[in-house]
C-alpha cells in the first residue's frame, strides 16, 4: 500500500529526464511466485494457466506437466513429471533451453498484440535445480520508455529457445511459427510505472499466474476433424458440378 | 558532541608503534532500526572488511529472507537486490543469502531502500570507523539518494558537520518517514522572494530539511543541469 502510494503520489518531484517508469519483474517477490511447466501431456497443444499451492498467492491448480528445469520425480503433489524428451522431442529438464520475456503495454489489446506478433522488452533465463519452474529471481529492474506513474498492463511469456531440436525461437511467436513451444500470462489489472523517489513497481497483485508451455500444431483430433470437414465440402463441390 | 549520541562505542585510539606513527581513529557502532515496508538507510561508518549488502546485512540464516533492497543512480536509475534462503524456493546459491550476491555498496554517504518484508521491526548494527577529514559527497543532475557520511542527524544545512550550504537555487530535498503518512516531507530551496515563504539561498516553509535518524538518507533533487553539487563534510576525532 504505501509503495502505491508512493509510486503514485510522490514522483511527481521526478520530472523530465528522470521521469522514466521502472518494473521491477523478478520472479519469486514477495506475494509474486510464479512457475513455468512443461506442457500438458494429454493437451500438449493447450496452455494451462492457474496458481498452484506452491505459488504465491497459491491456488488449487494442477498440471501434468513439470517444472522446466525440474526433474522427473519430486515435483510435489498437483505438479507432474518433467520430462527429458517430452513434447516434440525438447529436454524440459534442461532450463537453459528456455526463456522468459517481459512484455508491457498501456492496453491489453496492445499487449495481447505485443506477444503475439512483436518481441518481448527484456528477457531472461529460467532457472533448474533448486528454483526449477523460476524464471530469474535477478532480473534486473525494466527501465520504460514510458513516464512514472504510467498505468501498465504486463505480460510475461516463456518459450523454447534450444537448438536441439532446432525449434527454438527468440520471442513467443517466433518460437511457435519454429515449430517449438510457448506460453504466456497477462495482468488482470494495471500498475503504475515506479522510479524516481519511488522504488520500481512491483507484479504483486496483478493477477499473473504460473503457466504451462504449449505448442502451435492443432492436436490429431482438431486435424481429423479439419480433414473431415474439407473432404465434405471438396465432395460437395464435385457434386455440383 | 554534534556527532548523534546514538554512535555507540567511540574509541579506540589505534597506534601503530613500530613506525611511531599514530592514528587516531572513532571506531564505533550505531543502530538502524527499519520498520515494515520501505525505509531509507545508511551506514556512515567504515565496516570491515567493506559496506557490501552482503556484509552490512547478511541473510546467510534467512533472518531477511522476502526484503528487498533498492540502490539509485541518477543515469542508470533503480537496481536491487532480494534476500533469499539458500535452500527451498526461491533460493539463492550466494552463502550471504542475496540473491543478486549482496554486492551493491552502501558506503558513508550513500542511502539505499531497504523493503523490509516482515510485520516487525529490523534493527541493523553497523560497525566501523567514523569517516574523518573533508569528504566530498558529489550531488548529481537529477535524483541522488544520498546520507551523509558521519553519524550526524538533524538539520541538514545548520549542522556545522553536514553543513549543506552549496546548494543550488531550486534544488529539493526529499525527506521519508515510513510511520507518517504521507511518508514524504519535501523541502525546496528558495528560488526568489514570493516563493512560498522561501527566499534566495533559504528554504521553503517546511524550513530547513531535517534527517531524523542517524542511518537514515534522503533525495536530494539537483535541478541544475551542469551544476553537480559538492557536499563536503568534515568530521575529526577532537570535534
Amino acid at each position: 500500500m504505501k509503495k502505491t502510494l508512493i509510486v503514485l503520489g510522490i514522483v511527481a518531484g521526478a520530472t523530465g529526464a528522470f521521469a522514466q517508469g521502472q518494473l521491477n519483474w523478478e520472479d519469486g517477490q514477495a506475494s509474486y511466485i510464479i512457475e513455468i511447466l512443461s506442457p500438458s501431456t494429454a493437451t500438449p497443444n493447450t496452455e494451462a494457466t492457474g496458481q498452484t499451492s506452491f505459488d504465491s498467492p497459491s491456488g488449487t491448480t494442477a498440471y501434468t506437466g513439470g517444472y522446466i528445469g525440474g526433474a522427473t520425480t519430486g515435483n510435489g503433489p498437483g505438479i507432474g513429471a518433467t520430462p527429458s524428451a517430452g513434447y516434440l522431442g525438447i529436454n524440459y529438464q534442461n532450463a537453459g533451453n528456455f526463456t522468459a520475456g517481459l512484455y508491457v503495454d498501456t492496453s491489453l489489446a496492445a499487449l495481447t498484440s505485443d506477444i503475439k506478433s512483436g518481441t518481448p522488452l527484456a528477457t531472461t533465463t529460467l532457472l533448474g535445480g533448486g528454483n526449477d519452474g523460476f524464471y530469474s529471481t535477478t532480473a534486473p529492474t525494466y527501465t520504460s520508455s514510458l513516464a512514472i506513474g504510467t498505468p501498465v498492463f504486463v505480460g510475461i511469456a516463456a518459450w523454447y529457445s534450444g537448438s536441439s531440436p532446432a525449434i527454438g525461437g527468440s520471442s513467443y511467436v517466433s518460437a511457435l511459427k519454429a515449430g517449438g513451444v510457448a506460453g504466456y500470462v497477462e495482468s488482470t489489472s494495471t500498475v503504475a510505472l515506479g522510479g524516481g523517489t519511488g522504488v520500481p513497481a512491483a507484479l504483486t497483485g496483478l493477477g499473473l499466474t504460473s503457466f504451462s508451455l504449449a505448442g502451435s500444431v492443432p492436436e490429431p483430433t482438431t486435424v481429423a476433424l479439419g480433414v473431415m470437414g474439407a473432404s465434405a465440402f471438396l465432395m460437395r463441390l464435385r457434386r455440383k458440378q | 558532541m554534534l556527532l548523534s549520541a546514538l554512535l555507540g562505542g567511540l574509541s579506540g585510539v589505534s597506534v601503530m608503534a613500530q613506525t611511531n606513527v599514530y592514528s587516531l581513529n572513532a571506531v564505533g557502532y550505531i543502530n538502524v532500526t527499519v520498520s515494515p515496508g520501505l525505509n531509507m538507510i545508511s551506514c556512515p561508518l567504515i565496516a570491515s572488511p567493506d559496506n557490501t549488502v552482503g556484509t552490512l546485512m547478511n541473510n546467510s540464516n534467512g533472518a531477511l529472507t522476502g526484503s528487498v533492497v533498492y540502490f539509485y543512480n541518477p543515469v542508470t536509475l533503480y537496481s536491487f537486490d532480494t534476500a533469499e534462503n539458500t535452500s527451498g524456493k526461491p533460493s539463492t546459491t550466494n552463502a550471504n543469502g542475496w540473491a543478486s550476491g549482496g554486492t551493491n555498496v552502501l558506503a558513508p554517504g550513500v542511502a539505499c531502500w531497504f523493503d523490509n518484508f516482515f510485520s516487525s521491526n529490523i534493527v541493523f548494527t553497523f560497525v566501523g570507523t567514523v569517516p574523518t577529514g573533508p569528504i566530498t559527497n558529489s550531488l548529481f543532475f537529477g535524483l541522488n539518494l544520498v546520507s551523509s557520511v558521519v553519524p550526524a542527524s538533524g538539520d541538514i544545512i545548520t549542522n556545522s558537520i553536514m553543513n549543506l550550504t552549496n546548494f543550488n537555487v531550486g534544488d529539493t530535498v526529499y525527506t521519508y518517514n515510513p510511520l507518517v503518512p504521507p511518508y514524504y516531507t519535501t523541502y525546496q530551496s528558495g528560488t526568489g522572494k514570493g516563493f512560498g515563504s522561501g527566499y534566495n539561498g533559504n528554504w521553503n516553509a517546511a524550513g530547513d530539511p531535517l534527517m531524523t535518524n542517524v542511518g537514515g538518507g534522503f533525495f536530494y533533487q539537483n535541478n541544475t543541469s551542469g551544476k553537480t553539487v559538492l557536499w563536503v563534510e568534515n568530521y575529526s576525532v577532537a570535534q
